[in-house]
């Protein structure tokens, strides 16, 4: 390819941290209200330079040749891969610079990219751009506005090298860095205590799952003797034929990292507290791009997951647990930013979901093998993609409805702003759609391609009820999205015209905020079905190096009609219950009493983590400090008094007078010399 | 006939009382005058040793130790004639501030004690050239 | 405590003396008793009939124990005495007695010297600082000795350490030991050849039994055939205790200690004048 390859794959990530650093050095002088401007010129450029590798990775594999110069395509030594790929697997590397060189830890910084990382690149950067021209509207006047933006570039570095690293432990680096960048954010109205809180929650429950994480790279490191993805993949099968075990290990310890990131449950609990920060921070770290690299990592790491069955079915019934979970919760919520939130948790479960029927091979009728790997991760990074659009725009939305009422988002204080803000209304009503799973619109597909690789999951050998389990639970998830998404479109927009005090005056967005609305709905509109059922998107991600290759794409037409009957009944109920008979609602809410609390109450988890581990963590830490009070100060007290009594003693012989002195000196002359005439007289 | 062992004896003894005087008395000229006792403990042993050995070693090192006890008196002299003037006092124990600071004063350690002699009466002398005046006691006393 | 019982001639006068010289130092109004001094007088004698070689009776010997007799006593009255200028007065008697003991053991340039240098020149500087300082006369401090039991009894201690060595070693296996111990440590300092008198000693143990005096400590005259010259330039017996002789030594052996000493005389005298207090910078 061209020279230019390695300088627009590594201007990628560097033009979001020259932003960053150029920001935050000059942001309070000199740009002040101009902050934006470094930050939405270097996404634009990265995001060009995304596109144009992707279109490369678009033309390039029919005619890719194998290259041994480092700066260029090549392609992976197929002979030794764990699985036989059956398409060129092309690897764009550039060599970056040796982090650590010892004994048995090489760790270089070098970029790869493969079409996973293509995909995910262009997702991240084109999103960021969006978002952060939204934000230079929406953050408009804030004080911290330059501060924002710093953080703000800094964490699309991140998640750029987070996508490209070629090894696990640069991977972790970055992982850890979207980590702070999102504390940042999170806490960036750091004034206001909610909000110092909710960002302290998320970087703890975070730690909970980056330790796992660490402990896996440990395990992959000691296993594998490398942290290298391409290695760690060729050494599999000689692992598999010495230490089997290990595998199902390393993968669960990798996916509580996954979990902490991803926000599974029991860790998912910071997820809606983190709505805490700006809206543009909730549409794109905790919506479309941070939350999900967790999701990115598993797929990343597939070929280790399909050595797994066990691990598998605990990624798939975590993913289950925390998509009905998540979406019950989301039923009662009024919080518009926290339905999304909750509903955000629960379609990355979705994803988990599909990513743990990956190892699933069962042998179909006529005796040949399907291998459903590369498809169930393909319908997981298809979900991720198209959330990515459509919950971003959903967020912004969200955010626009909280620009144009005074901060305000409790959806009981407003209603019927549909004349007010159309635009965001009908931006709005476009995600809800997506979200729900309107046929043709891209959630539709991206959902359906998750139902059939679980479907095929149930027909494969050994776990056929627990999958069967599975693909109810997703059956009803979905029924549920497409129900709160439309009590939120219509508790929102529809209905009489109702304005919280806080609103002066109720108005429709400026354009650099309803701009990136639109944009995105057209994204969401026709991206599932540009890629979707033509298979480009599948075709695509079939030749990153992490997955098989092009396997079996299973089409279920009873299956697709099924989720646009779902889909169709959701939206009816919840037309039915919060626009033609408002009454029905509240009934429903009092005569279900018990269930609407605790879906209201989050089904009681924060207080059950409380008693649980925050109690008895706060009791273990005052013991330890009454411990370290009596006990360990009073060790030291006596070791330190030792000294000083040995000194009270010893003192008077200091007490300054020449005599005394003399006198010392004197005697020390006579115990010589006694000394020496006894030594002598024998 | 002289015997080595006696005269080392008599040096021993002078070197002895000469420590005790050094560490016992508070005037500091009485301390210098201790420290040239020892110092003539020594010399003595250095001339009895050189007689005794029959050569001048010893006598050429008893020289050199005068001299250098010259230096050493000249010096503490002047250093005392310069504490002197800051204290006004002779008594070495005012010098402690080597004393670690927690600890008492040393002077603390004593009551004052008051004196046992009276301010010594000098005899009035009349100046030259004048005849003294006739004075009953005088005449008494004489 | 065995060791203390059969030693208890020198044990004794140590304590005797300790006891005398503690109790005649200066303690707040008490004169020093009678007692005191009987005390001392008597440690004194058992020092001098115990421990002194015996006596011939010539002239020198005589002068021996007069001049050592008045130093000791002048040396006691000089540290216990109340009044620093009395202090300096018994300090010139003693400086007067050492010179007569230099004259007895044949160093009459040094004794000249030292009454020069000593009554002439240190003890009147003395004088002046205290005629300087001290024109009250007697003073508090002067009245108060420090500590005085604990530095007698430890200078006393020192001292029946150093008189143990000199102990006739009649009988006595262990203090023959100890003599022939200092010789075999120190060898050169005595000015004997070094090889052949390590072997004598090792070898014929019976050397210092044999005679009465030991010889090496004991011996009353200088034997020419012992006393081997270190250099060429020292003197030989016939210059012995001549200034000559001293001449010769001082300027040729030790020509340049001689200087140095002449140097640091001066440096003293320099030194002495820039510490000393000025006339200007106020009233001394």
């Amino acid at each position: 390819m061209s020279e230019l390859t390695p300088a627009l794959l590594w201007l990628i990530p560097v033009a979001p941290l020259l932003a960053s650093v150029f920001i935050a050095f000059f942001g309070k002088a000199l740009l002040r209200g101009r902050s934006h401007v470094p930050c939405v010129a270097a996404l634009a450029i990265s995001t060009l330079c995304a596109g144009s590798l992707m279109l490369m990775f678009l033309a390039a594999p029919s005619h890719l040749k194998p290259d041994p110069t480092t700066h260029s395509f090549h392609q992976e030594p197929s002979e030794h891969a764990p699985i036989a790929p059956h398409a060129p697997q092309p690897v764009l590397t550039t060599p970056g610079y040796t982090w650590s060189d010892t004994d048995n830890l090489h760790v270089r910084l070098d970029l790869q990219m493969d079409a996973m990382t293509a995909i995910m690149l262009c997702m991240v950067t084109f999103v960021s751009l969006l978002v952060s021209i939204y934000a230079s509207g929406y953050m408009h006047g804030d004080p911290g506005y330059p501060r924002f933006f710093a953080a703000f570039s800094l964490f699309v570095f991140s998640m750029c090298m987070l996508v490209l690293a070629d090894n696990y432990l640069t991977m972790f680096v970055f992982w850890e860095g979207v980590g702070l960048c999102s504390y940042l954010l999170i806490g960036f109205w750091f004034q206001k205590p909610s909000a110092a809180a909710a960002a302290r929650k998320a970087f703890v429950v975070n730690r909970i799952g980056d330790f796992g994480f660490i402990l896996g790279i440990f395990l992959i490191w000691k296993t594998f003797d490398t942290v290298k993805f391409s290695e760690v993949f060729e050494r599999i099968p000689h692992v598999a034929e010495t230490n089997p075990a290990v595998f199902t290990t390393i993968c669960l310890l990798l996916f509580l990292g996954a979990m902490g990131k991803s926000a599974q449950f029991p860790l998912h609990v910071w997820l809606p507290d983190a709505m805490e920060g700006p809206t543009p921070v909730s549409a794109l770290i905790h919506a479309a791009t941070m939350v999900t690299a967790g999701v990115y990592m598993v797929a990343r790491s597939t070929p280790l997951f399909v050595m797994s069955p066990t691990a598998q079915m605990v990624v798939s019934g975590i993913g289950a647990i925390t998509a009905l979970l998540a979406a019950l919760i989301a039923l009662t919520q009024y919080d518009l930013k926290r339905v999304l939130a909750y509903s955000t948790v629960s379609q990355l479960g979705y994803m988990f979901m599909a990513l743990g029927a990956a190892s699933l091979v069962y042998t179909k009728n006529d005796a040949t093998h399907v291998d459903l790997s590369t498809f169930a991760v393909t319908a997981a990074m298809f979900h991720l993609l198209t959330h990515a659009f459509f919950k971003a725009l959903l967020f912004l939305g969200a955010g626009s409805v909280m620009h144009s009422m005074g901060d305000v988002i409790d959806m009981r204080r407003f209603s019927g702003l549909r004349h007010v803000m159309p635009h965001t209304r009908i931006t709005f009503l476009i995600g809800s759609l997506t979200l729900a799973g309107c046929p043709l619109l891209s959630g539709f597909w991206s959902k359906d391609d998750i139902l059939v690789a679980l479907f095929e999951g149930t027909k494969a050998g050994g776990h056929e009820t627990f999958f069967t389990v599975i693909l109810g639970v997703a059956v009803v998830t979905a029924f549920l999205t497409a129900f709160y998404s439309f009590r939120a479109y219509n508790m929102t927009f529809l209905g009489e015209e109702r304005f919280p005090e806080e609103a002066h005056h109720p108005h429709e967005s400026p354009p650099t905020m309803t701009l990136p609305l639109f944009v995105l709905a057209g994204f969401s509109l026709v991206i599932g079905l540009f890629l979707g059922p033509t298979g480009v998107y599948a075709r695509q991600l079939a030749q990153s190096t992490s997955l098989p290759g092009h396997g079996e794409h299973p089409h279920n037409y009873l299956l697709m009609a099924l989720s646009a009957a779902i889909f169709f009944a959701g939206y009816g109920l919840a037309r039915w219950m919060y626009v033609k008979s408002p009454a029905v609602s509240a009934g429903l809410e009092r005569g279900l009493k018990p269930l609407h609390r605790l879906s209201l109450n989050k089904f009681f988890l924060d207080e059950l983590f409380n008693y649980l581990l925050v109690i008895p963590v706060k009791v273990l830490a005052l013991l330890c400090t009454l411990f370290d009070k009596y006990v360990l100060d009073g060790l030291l007290d006596f070791a330190g008094s030792i000294p000083s009594t040995i000194g009270r003693i010893v003192r008077p012989i200091q007490n300054g007078l020449v005599s005394h002195y003399a006198w010392i000196m004197l005697l020390g002359v006579v115990l010589f010399l006694i000394q020496m005439l006894r030594a002598l007289a024998g | 006939m002289t015997v080595l062992t006696n005269y080392l004896i008599v040096g021993s003894i002078l070197f002895v009382l000469g420590a005790i005087g050094f560490l016992t008395r508070r005037n500091l000229i009485t301390m210098m005058l201790s420290a040239e006792m020892m110092l003539h403990g020594v010399s003595l042993n250095l001339v009895s040793f050189s007689k005794y050995h029959g050569n001048m070693q010893g006598q050429a090192f008893t020289a050199f130790i005068l001299t250098v006890a010259a230096c050493e008196a000249g010096l503490a002299l002047a250093l005392i004639l310069t504490l002197y003037k800051r204290t006004k006092s002779l008594d070495v124990n005012l010098w402690s501030q080597l004393a670690d600071a927690e600890i008492d004063s040393p002077h603390e350690e004593e009551p004052a004690v008051p004196l046992t002699q009276p301010a010594q009466e000098f005899p009035h002398l009349t100046p030259a050239g004048k005849s003294p005046p006739f004075q009953k006691e005088t005449a008494h006393r004489v | 405590m065995q060791w203390l019982t059969e030693h208890w001639l020198l044990v004794l006068p140590m304590v005797l003396g300790a006891v005398a010289v503690a109790w005649m130092m200066p303690k707040g109004a008490s004169k020093p008793s009678w007692l005191a001094w009987l005390l001392g007088l008597a440690a004194l004698g058992i020092v001098g009939g115990t421990l002194l070689r015996p006596a011939d009776g010539e002239l020198p010997d005589v002068l021996f124990h007069l001049f050592g007799g008045v130093a000791i006593v002048a040396a006691v009255l000089m540290i216990t005495n109340r009044n620093p200028a009395y202090s300096a007065l018994w300090f010139a008697v003693v400086t007067l007695a050492v010179c007569g003991l230099f004259l007895l053991q044949s160093a009459p340039f040094l004794a000249s010297a030292t009454v020069i240098v000593y009554a002439g020149a240190i003890i009147v500087t003395f004088l002046f600082v205290l005629m300087l300082a001290q024109q009250a006369g007697a003073t508090n401090y002067d009245q108060n000795s420090r500590q005085p039991v604990v530095a007698v009894g430890t200078g006393f201690v020192l001292l029946g350490a150093l008189l143990f060595v000199l102990l006739p070693s009649k009988e006595q296996p262990g203090l023959a030991a100890v003599q022939t111990g200092f010789v075999s440590l120190a060898p050169e300092a005595l000015g004997r050849d070094q090889t052949p008198q390590n072997s004598e000693l090792a070898g014929e143990n019976g050397l210092l039994q044999q005679d009465r005096n030991p010889p090496i400590l004991n011996s009353a005259v200088p034997d020419p055939s012992r006393g081997k010259p270190q250099s060429t330039s020292t003197t030989t017996t016939s210059t012995f205790g001549t200034m000559r002789g001293l001449g010769r030594s001082l300027f040729g052996d030790y020509l340049f200690a001689v200087e140095l000493a002449g140097t640091l005389l001066l440096i003293a005298s320099i030194g002495a004048i820039v510490i000393a207090p000025k006339r200007s910078s106020g009233k001394l």
